[in-house]
């Protein structure tokens, strides 16, 4: 008697287990792309970190694509649901430096600057240093030059020169394309960082002074 | 309180402060140009014996000393030196980021260059190009088109010049040109996406607002 | 057991050079600390470092042993570094990376951040960031700080306080953890 009991509450329990677990639910969440393209392991993890950020109110678009352009690439799973996690541990960092009104486009690209080492220091000096306009093409332009080999540092002075002086969009393009090509003619990065900042800083009217901070809300 | 102190946290101080104290990169060589100056300077007094006459010996303020002696007292010097600093040398600068291949080329800009609105309600077209004449076929792969190689192919021009015009969303897009369905390769004149943590290199399109 | 200042700058009016080296080894690195901050380019710091050594060690007659000889160097640093500041040609520089993460022995925990509070520091004006920078980078009573720039110990404070003021004002939430 008590063993068939017990099977009862085995089953209820299991059912109560499976009704629960995310993969099977049927609450709409589970996006049919990851189910056509990944295998269930890797598809379960993945949709864990997805709701996960959504519930924290973290853009998933970017997460999913993550997924699915490693499935293409045939990545191991393992390494599709670590690079899916890493980015969503970059979307919220991201997101605290960045500030919460940030697009999405800014907080990818800020993901992606911090993949590379930049700080959340950088990220917040460049959204004051903006003032208003979006960072997202100055994020750009910084993970760019930093890819082709300018140190860090120089790179994030070299980019928070031009917001703080308020350079048209044209004028980031105009770094990167300049950058680029002084470097694949054989200067050493960061020299050709400073030098095509420099001369996209020299002759402009100086900035304004920077207005009086607002106190940082807690 | 005293009067320069300042009301409120002292937290943010203290790491200003922690950053102004640090201790500066000493070079040997400055070091032995003083030590090197100093004993020219004594032997220069010692040759003059009064007072003031050593005073008006040295306004203006120069003297010389032979190569020889110079190289000796620096050597002697720089090994006092050598022995009794610390050796606390540059901090190195952040490491060059691991450069991806390029590949020939052409295409988007990091920002879009047509201005036509697309179909989509606020997307616009962009067009990439690629230049490849072995290819036999080439297709574009992104987050737009969910990676998928076979979703967008780029139609061949003359010359080797392939392209295509896709609607984008406004945003950041990142993307990779497919070579014959198995060679994943960036557009060399396209900005770089930093995080490609699947050992390939992509690239990044940011797309404004058609208003 | 090391000699104090005093006996070392006693052997080298006796004639003993070594002495000196040994006070310059000794007081280098703080030098050279003051200059870069206050100066904002190693090669002028080098510089107004140099030139400071070899005046005081010129008028070492003219050193009394009831100074010490930590305060009379900077007071000769301190004067060297302003007239080469004020010297110094106006460049029109809108963007310097300051090399500070090279300028400073260990590798600071952000070199962006560390160059641009340099950068912030040179916005002060020369009186303000020196008194800040001997009085909390130097450890240098408000007394000796007086009796090296000749300004009054109240005119001092009120640099000092303003000159913190300041670079807190400039470096708002850039130390948030």
């Amino acid at each position: 008697m008590s063993t068939r009991w017990s099977f009862v509450a085995a089953t209820l329990l299991l059912l109560l287990a499976s009704l629960a677990h995310p993969v099977a639910a049927q609450d709409g969440r589970a996006d049919p792309r990851l189910e056509a393209r990944l295998d269930g392991t890797t598809r379960a993890a993945v949709a864990a970190i997805v709701d996960s950020a959504r519930a924290g109110g973290l853009p998933t678009e970017p997460l999913v694509q993550k997924a699915l352009e490693g499935a293409s690439r045939q990545a191991e799973p393992a390494r599709i649901a670590q690079a899916v996690r890493s980015l969503a541990e970059r979307l919220g960092r991201a997101r605290d430096a960045l500030g919460a009104s940030s697009s999405e486009a800014e907080l990818v690209a800020g993901a992606g600057a911090l993949y590379l080492g930049v700080t959340p220091a950088t990220l917040r000096r460049l959204r004051a240093e903006q003032r208003g306009g979006t960072v997202a093409l100055p994020l750009v332009v910084l993970s760019d030059i930093m890819e082709r080999g300018v140190p860090r540092d120089t790179a994030a002075s070299v980019i928070i020169a031009l917001a703080g002086a308020r350079v048209p969009d044209g004028a980031y393009a105009t770094l990167r394309e300049s950058v680029a090509r002084d470097i694949r003619a054989g200067a050493p990065p960061a020299a050709a960082a400073s030098t095509r900042a420099q001369g996209i800083l020299v002759g402009r009217e100086p900035a304004p002074p920077p207005p009086v901070r607002r106190p940082r809300s807690p | 309180m005293p009067d320069d102190q300042l009301d409120g946290r002292d937290d943010e101080w203290f790491a200003i402060e922690r950053e102004l104290r640090r201790a500066p990169r000493v070079d040997p060589a400055a070091l032995a140009r003083i030590d090197g100056e100093v004993r020219a300077l004594a032997a220069a007094r010692a040759r003059a014996p009064l007072g003031r006459l050593r005073e008006w010996l040295f306004r203006p303020y120069s003297f010389s000393v032979s190569p020889v002696g110079g190289l000796a007292l620096a050597a002697a010097a720089a090994l006092l030196v050598v022995a009794t600093l610390r050796r606390e040398w540059l901090a190195p600068r952040a490491a060059p980021v691991v450069v991806a291949e390029r590949a020939p080329g052409g295409g988007a800009a990091p920002v879009a260059r047509t201005a036509s609105t697309g179909g989509a309600a606020r997307g616009r077209d962009v067009q990439f190009v690629f230049v490849n004449a072995d290819a036999a076929r080439v297709s574009l792969v992104g987050d737009f088109n969910n990676w998928d190689p076979r979703a967008t192919p780029l139609h061949q021009e003359t010359g080797g010049v392939w392209s295509i015009v896709v609607p984008l969303a406004p945003g950041r897009h990142v993307y990779s040109f497919v070579v014959d369905g198995t060679e994943w390769v960036p557009d060399s004149a396209a900005a770089r996406a930093p995080d490609s943590e699947f050992g390939g290199a992509n690239s990044v399109v940011l797309v404004g607002d058609a208003t | 057991m090391d000699p104090t200042d005093e006996d070392l700058v006693r052997r080298v009016r006796a004639g003993e050079l070594d002495s000196f080296t040994t006070l310059v080894h000794r007081y280098y690195p703080r030098c050279l600390r003051f200059g870069l901050r206050m100066l904002g380019e190693r090669a002028d710091a080098e510089e107004a470092v140099q030139d400071a050594f070899l005046r005081a060690y010129r008028s070492l007659d003219r050193y009394e042993e009831r100074d010490r000889f930590g305060s009379w160097m900077f007071q000769i640093l301190a004067n060297q570094c302003r007239t080469l500041g004020a010297k110094r040609r106006r460049r029109e520089r809108t963007f310097v990376p300051y090399d500070v993460v090279a300028d400073f022995s260990d590798q600071p925990a952000d070199g962006f951040l560390a160059a641009e509070l340099q950068r912030a520091l040179m916005q002060l004006a020369p009186d303000h960031r020196e008194a800040l920078l001997l009085k909390f980078v130097e450890d240098h009573s408000y007394e000796d700080m007086a009796e090296m720039t000749g300004v009054g110990v109240s005119a001092l404070k009120m640099r000092v306080k303003r000159a913190r003021e300041q670079l807190r004002t400039l470096t708002r939430g850039w130390y948030d953890a």
